[in-house]
């Protein structure tokens, strides 16, 4: 699962990266300005926030799952151990 | 935290959280996402007064409205908590929360950067923009109430009151514009909606919302999952002290 997270949180990068780069491209092949047209620098950062606010939290997860994973093996080895001592 | 005999903890293993299901509904989230930017960026025409920001609002009301369901299904899960105290309600309603709260500071900053180049202002103290942020303090709390609880039982057991106080206030924050004017535009679509749009420009918001809740759905499968393993390991823990 967390090789999902992470597959995840490549995935909302990519969507990241190609939401920035559309509107870009979109607003290089117009030929015509239309009105409000010059605020691009709102419509790229308001789709930054939103996929980075999703990124982060992805991340976020994979992070505390990874945590988790790697106090159950110590537990478990410690258990095992005390175990094999009693 | 005690889980109860309906249901246990089990301890966390490979088996435990690698749900099948899962993975495919996080691909499926990942798939839906990418299709709906391509409508949003390609296929959605740009409206003609607001412009290419106008396209905000494709992540905007979607991401908003999946918030607002956050919120209720925190609360009714707080509330399957209460009547039956099984520690899953209670997972469900913590996951719906912190992905709630995800969802929903996101509207707010894409609402933010909307309103700044349309409005002039990034904030307005008007009935809408007060109850949003009512309603995002009261889900910081709701977290906030779990994580400060003196035990477990007791943080679930407020944070789902909490939760429910929350979804009380959804549909006034819903209503608000209609109800006490302000610069918050009026609804164009769903029930009790004033205003219209053009095809395309449904059809991409309605794609929005499908992606936008299938990937709430997978976050919210994810975490519960997380959640029960944390459970799990709380019980591993005591049992090695």
């Amino acid at each position: 699962m967390p090789r999902m997270i992470r597959f995840l949180s490549v995935l909302l990068a990519a969507a990241a990266l190609l939401a920035l780069a559309a509107p870009s491209a979109m607003a290089a092949a117009s030929a015509q300005t239309a009105p409000g047209e010059s605020n691009l620098g709102y419509l790229l950062a308001g789709t930054l926030l939103t996929w980075a606010g999703f990124f982060a939290y992805a991340v976020y997860i994979g992070r505390k799952n990874r945590e988790l994973r790697r106090e159950v093996e110590e537990l478990r080895a410690a258990l095992a151990e005390r175990g094999a001592a009693g | 935290m005690t889980p109860n005999a309906t249901s246990p903890a089990r301890p966390p293993s490979r088996a435990s959280s690698s749900g099948a299901w899962r993975q495919w509904l996080l691909l499926a989230a990942g798939a839906l996402v990418l299709i709906d930017l391509y409508l949003i960026f390609q296929y959605a025409p740009t409206e003609r007064v607001m412009g290419i920001v106008q396209r905000l609002f494709y992540f905007h009301v979607p991401v908003i409205l999946t918030s607002f369901l956050s919120f209720v299904l925190a609360a009714a899960a707080g509330v399957a908590y209460l009547a039956r105290r099984s520690r899953t309600w209670d997972r469900i309603a913590y996951a719906s929360t912190e992905v709630g709260v995800v969802f929903f500071t996101t509207a707010i900053l894409t609402g933010a950067v909307w309103a700044r180049p349309v409005w002039g202002v990034w904030w307005v103290w008007d009935a809408n923009g007060t109850l949003t942020f009512v309603l995002w303090l009261i889900f910081i709390g709701c977290l906030m109430t779990r994580a400060y609880a003196p035990d477990a039982e007791r943080g679930a057991r407020w944070s789902a009151v909490v939760a429910v106080i929350g979804a009380a206030t959804v549909p006034f924050l819903y209503m608000a514009a209609d109800w006490w004017g302000g610069l918050h535009p009026e609804r164009v679509t769903g029930p009790g909606a004033q205003g219209s749009l053009e095809r395309e420009m449904l059809l991409t918001l309605l794609f929005s919302f499908v992606a936008f809740i299938t990937l709430f759905i997978a976050l919210v499968a994810e975490r519960t999952a997380l959640r029960r393993d944390e459970d799990a390991l709380e019980e591993l823990r005591r049992a090695a002290a």
